[in-house]
């Protein structure tokens, strides 16, 4: 369901796109008024929408029963089910009053019908943001947007109730048809409308042919999940499109060049067709065969090369037609869609095999490109291909497979599975469309109520915890589109469970409102999981999505008229009222009478809050609105009240999950402020004691320093005087001892003298009688070597170093100082004392040792 | 586990190139000079990163350094005077999968290049830019060149030039999406080594000025600067330029300099009383123009051959007609 207040869709910022506040007949009024009676483009009189309902009470008259009569059979209503005064009474066409706004639900701009745009990177989209975003594109004034906008909401209409007939339909067709219609049937053929006429028909040719339109209809999360898939396989895909066509090229210029080698091209035909029909009468083209034959080599590439770029070439090609169109694209991901377990790993093996084979073409096709296959080496590699030669980069482009269920009609042995399916590493996609919840438990009793297998697999599946899991309605699916393109992309299988509302044929709630009311009320909750994401539970997990996920149940707000005025309550949103729409739950709701109610009655809610299993006083209520508005309370039995507190505990454990109103976290912050408690109050006792001691200890020392001082007066020399002769000698006054000072403690941080490095390295143990280079500083301008090549030498970075000294004299080395452009060869002392003129040259190498 | 990695692959295809596969011709600059210092520096780079010869290209205009081509053992361009930057683009542009380097002097870039040298800055190409820069015409035996320092004396300018040189750094760092600017000297082998291989992996246009001798026509230009360690100003950062322990004991004046702040970057650039080596700007987001303009499909040369002849045949005249 969607909750009407307007306050709440910001607050909690997941259903602002579901529905809009302002629905379609505020939009079409608003306008039509601007226009006044001038308007040239008046709403149709069959074409206008029919006023909402308004909530408001119903006075009926006097019960014909005594207030303790009605108490005893609403009691034994809510205990039993059974009520002696009205016992026929149902709920078969009441809604709960929080959805009672959306009765004339074809009115109410919603996310449906969605348009899937293959070309745009924004793939699937609100109609009604599309026409909107035409509006604001158009460039328009005030003015003329207003008439665009009015225009465009009534081909909304007209387009929202033609799609409602299909479960998709060709947007362009569509849209062409819904414009002839709407131009058809509309007396607005004035001047004023020749402007948007023409706009609209560009607006036409702006639509690609591929674009649908999806209906909120069975199977449409299907449709919706296949679009997303190829979107996004096709983005993945989209960077091989160049290389393969460049791979293939490249090796077709290879059998090419082979070719024209061969000798196949020195055939006459051959020769024949170079030259083209003009002039080819004039050549002879056998003897001209023959020259060029003779002339030149033939070379061919080996037969088996041939072969393996052919076959290489197949595969490449095969490939480049599935990702070169969308069309092909599609074909090919739509046989990857499968209804049971066996088929879907079926699927598989056949595609890992394929994407092997691919990936092995593709490394094949590198190395002929660059002409480095060697048989001898890579045949045997190839040979042994298999996919632990994929890297993890490989395997991200597997096409992801979708298994399909309707959780109704699954199989025993699929259920089994699922389960090893979804533990595993294939990328299987598991879409559950679940459409029994809380309906189908008759498996073990009647008696016997339960949320159903499907309403817990998204939690059981969490247990894995290596498993992207997605739950949520279908009526949200373009709030999750991200996440289910997180699924979507996860290299590991993932698990989408969606709920449809269509699991009755129930006239009264559109099923995108059930949906909706499905994960409001908790009996279907909206979360996420997605490994990938981080390493720890809380940034996998997240259930921020879900409507006021803080809270127990979801609050609404209700308008309820009041004589003329109106008057507005916050009302919960329950699994009571949900329960309400299925049929099976109907005997456990008693609607009553204006007349009956009384004191006793309190709100389901505040009901299963409260201590009910041990003080049976009040009776739950919920409330519910008809098909005029006139709203009745409506009474819950105790098996249903037990459910609702079942849903909650499912909630509150997801919650936690999430980190809200963790049980750990509270017991530990309990603990710790006990803990705290503890230590404030033992360190209060200790004050006080210190306090008081402190305090008795002054009052000792002061008592003793005014006896002191008093004596001191008595003793003084002026009292002695006054008492002469006593000869009472004075005894010394006693100070106390001030109380020696707590010195504070200083911490002794006595620095280590850290060990100080030798300051002076240590000389390096080299005779300066040795030649030597600072090779790192040679800028290899080949002075030395070009001097001396066997005294001289580059190293493993070309730079020089003495190679051998002994190689050449010490003019060698005393010239080569000279020479060098940085003045880093260093010549030492002469090694051969029989070296002519070797004064001069020691005095020479000097400036350079 | 088990001491092994899955990620240690082995890779079938692996080949270790060492500094011979990068040595082509014996080189032909007089004795001394500094451009033996940059090519040793080059092909040290080749080797340290495995670049594949057959995916190397070495392009240079005219004069002394641009007889760099030959002394590789890789793909090159000996191109015309003034006009390498072009050509290198050209290169770039059609085949982004290669490594391109690009050798210029000073009167190659500065004087008749000049135009294509500003603009090679702006469309930012992937591609690594040497100059180096003697000051000097050499080739054609001494003329005084844009970068020659004030009162050189030369064939062209007897008396001594009479302009003050251009600093080619400045220039670079003033033109729009310059994106990496660094000053090295050829004599520093270690530094010089590690700005270019900075200035390699640098996406974008990477703009090195090499301060090079010229033993026989200004063999003393640089003396000051080799003779006095403290006149070079070392500019290092985590980000920038690296000096070794041993280095840091002859070259003292080190400055720490972030290559991110532009502002300061013009700020070295321009300084006169001292010369700053190392990284001056750098700055990895401004978008390459090979990038920009990468060809969405591939055109082989067969695509082009149908293309053409399906042109042609618009204009054919068929005589049997």
């Amino acid at each position: 369901m969607k909750t009407p207040d307007p306050k709440e869709i910001d607050e909690t910022k997941v259903s602002d796109s579901e529905i809009d506040s302002s629905d379609l007949l505020k939009e079409l009024d608003k306008i039509a008024h601007h226009f006044g009676n001038d308007t040239s483009l008046e709403i149709h009189e069959q074409e206008a929408p029919q006023e909402q309902i308004k909530l408001h009470f119903e006075e009926t008259e006097k019960s014909e029963y005594s207030l303790d009569e009605i108490k005893h059979d609403h009691l034994k209503f809510h205990l039993t089910g059974h009520s002696e005064h009205t016992p026929d009474a149902n709920v078969k066409d009441l809604r709960p009053a929080l959805s009672a706004p959306f009765t004339n639900f074809e009115y109410i701009r919603h996310d449906f019908p969605l348009l899937i745009k293959t070309s745009s990177d924004n793939c699937i989209e609100p109609l009604k943001d599309y026409l909107d975003n035409l509006v604001e594109q158009s460039g328009l004034n005030t003015d003329e947007q207003r008439n665009l906008k009015l225009l465009l909401l009534k081909l909304e209409l007209i387009l929202k109730k033609e799609s409602a007939n299909h479960s998709a339909l060709v947007f362009k067709q569509a849209w062409d048809l819904a414009v002839k219609n709407f131009w058809q049937s509309s007396n607005s053929h004035k001047q004023k409308t020749d402007s948007l006429k023409t706009l609209i028909s560009g607006f036409s040719d702006q639509i690609n042919d591929h674009s649908e339109l999806i209906s909120y209809s069975k199977g449409a999360e299907l449709t919706l999940f296949k679009a997303a898939r190829l979107k996004q396989w096709q983005k993945k895909m989209a960077p091989f499109f160049g290389e393969l066509e460049d791979l293939v090229e490249h090796l077709k210029n290879i059998l090419k060049v082979s070719k024209k080698t061969s000798g196949e091209s020195y055939t006459p035909d051959a020769l024949q067709n170079t030259m083209g029909q003009p002039g080819s009468d004039e050549l002879d083209f056998n003897s001209f065969s023959e020259i060029v034959t003779q002339s030149f080599a033939k070379e061919s590439l080996p037969a088996n090369r041939i072969e393996r770029i052919k076959s290489v070439i197949t595969i490449l090609n095969r490939w480049f037609k599935i990702i070169s169109s969308m069309e092909q694209s599609e074909k090919f991901l739509d046989r990857l869609v499968a209804d049971s377990t066996t088929k879907a790993l079926k699927i598989y093996k056949s595609q890992k095999e394929d994407l092997i084979e691919f990936f092995k073409a593709i490394r094949i096709a590198k190395l002929e490109i660059e002409h480095r296959y060697e048989e001898e080496k890579h045949d045997p590699f190839f040979e042994d291909f298999s996919s632990l030669y994929l890297s993890e980069e490989d395997w991200s482009h597997f096409p992801p497979i979708i298994l399909y269920f309707k959780a109704r009609e699954i199989k025993s042995a699929d259920k089994a599975d699922l389960i090893d399916v979804l533990a595993s590493k294939m990328p299987i996609k598991v879409l559950v469309t679940v459409d029994d919840l809380y309906n189908a438990s008759t498996f073990f009793d009647e008696s016997f109520y339960s949320p159903g297998w499907s309403a817990v697999l998204g939690k059981m599946a969490l247990s894995i915890n290596t498993t992207f899991v997605l739950q949520f309605p279908l009526s949200h699916m373009i709030n999750v589109l991200s996440e289910i393109e997180q699924g979507l992309q996860s290299d590991r299988a993932a698990l989408f469970c969606v709920f449809d509302g269509f699991d009755q044929e129930q006239e009264m709630v559109a099923p995108f409102v059930r949906s909706a009311a499905a994960s409001e009320s908790r009996a279907f909750p909206l979360f996420y999981y997605n490994p990938n994401q981080g390493n720890s539970w809380a940034a996998h997990f997240s259930i921020a999505k879900s409507s006021q996920h803080k809270s127990d149940w979801p609050q609404g707000e209700i308008e309820i008229l009041e004589g003329d005025s109106v008057k507005t309550e916050k009302l919960d949103f329950s699994l009571g009222d949900f329960l309400t729409g299925l049929e099976r739950y109907k005997e456990h709701f008693l609607p009553i009478e204006r007349s009956e109610w009384h004191g006793d009655l309190i709100p389901l809610t505040e009901y299963i809050h409260s201590d009910f299993e041990n003080i049976n006083k009040s009776i739950p209520y919920i409330l519910m609105a008809n098909d005029e508005g006139a709203m009745q309370k409506v009474i819950v039995t105790k098996t249903m009240c037990r459910l609702c507190v079942d849903a909650q505990i499912r909630w509150n454990r997801i919650q936690e999950l999430s980190g809200i109103n963790n049980s750990h976290v509270i017991e530990q912050v309990e603990k710790e402020r006990e803990k705290m408690t503890k230590e404030m109050q033992e360190k209060l006792v200790q004050a006080e004691a210190k306090h008081k001691a402190e305090m008795e200890q002054s009052v000792e020392g002061l008592t003793n320093e005014i006896i002191s001082n008093i004596a001191a007066g008595l003793l003084s020399d002026e009292m002695i005087s006054i008492g002469s002769g006593t000869g009472i000698s004075a005894p010394q006054a006693t100070i106390p001892k001030a109380a020696p000072k707590q010195e504070a403690i200083q911490d002794e941080v006595k620095e280590k003298p850290e060990a100080l490095e030798a300051a002076t390295e240590e000389e390096e143990d080299l005779s300066f009688n040795d030649p030597y280079i600072d090779t790192p500083l040679c800028t290899s301008c080949n002075d030395c070597c070009n001097l001396n090549d066997q005294m001289f030498a580059y190293d493993e970075n070309k730079q020089a170093y003495i190679k051998d000294a002994k190689a050449g004299t010490f003019k060698d080395l005393v010239t080569a100082a000279e020479k060098c452009p940085v003045k880093i060869i260093h010549p030492g002392k002469p090694l051969n004392p029989d070296e002519p003129g070797l004064d001069e040259l020691i005095k020479e190498a000097e400036k350079y040792n | 586990m088990f001491g092994v990695s899955i990620n240690n692959i082995i890779d079938i295809d692996q080949k270790n190139y060492s500094m011979e596969d990068y040595q082509g011709d014996t080189p032909r600059w007089c004795p001394g000079c500094g451009d033996n210092g940059i090519l040793t520096a080059a092909q040290r780079i080749c080797r340290e990163e495995q670049l594949p010869p057959e995916k190397t290209v070495f392009v240079s205009g005219i004069g002394c350094s641009s007889r760099f081509p030959h002394y590789m053992n890789t793909y090159g361009f000996h191109g015309l005077h003034g006009r390498a930057l072009p050509i290198a683009e050209g290169i770039k542009i059609r085949r982004p999968d290669l490594h391109v380097f690009v050798n210029m002097g000073d009167g190659d870039c500065t004087s008749i290049g000049t135009a294509h040298w500003i603009h090679a800055i702006r469309y930012n190409f992937n591609m690594t830019v040497m100059l180096h820069d003697n000051g000097i015409y050499g080739l054609t035996k001494k003329q005084a060149s844009p970068t020659s320092p004030l009162g050189t004396k030369s064939n062209t300018t007897p008396k001594g030039s009479f302009l003050n040189p251009l600093n080619p750094t400045v220039t670079t760092l003033g033109v729009e999406n310059v994106s990496f600017v660094a000053q090295a000297v050829e004599w520093i082998p270690e530094l010089l080594y590690d700005i270019i291989r900075q200035a390699y992996h640098h996406k974008g246009f990477a703009f090195i000025r090499i301060m090079q001798r010229c033993p026989h026509y200004t063999p003393a230009m640089f003396d000051p600067l080799m003779s006095t360690p403290e006149n070079l100003m070392l500019l290092t950062h985590k980000d920038g330029m690296q000096i070794s322990d041993p280095l840091k004991k002859v070259y003292k004046n080190i400055v720490e300099h972030d290559p991110s702040e532009k502002l300061k970057a013009n700020y070295y650039a321009e300084m006169t009383d001292k010369m700053p080596i190392g990284i001056l700007y750098k700055n990895e987001n401004i978008p390459t123009y090979d990038g920009l303009r990468a060809p969405e499909r591939t055109v082989t040369p067969q695509m082009k051959e149908e293309a053409l002849n399906q042109e042609f045949d618009k204009f054919g005249i068929n005589p049997r007609d």
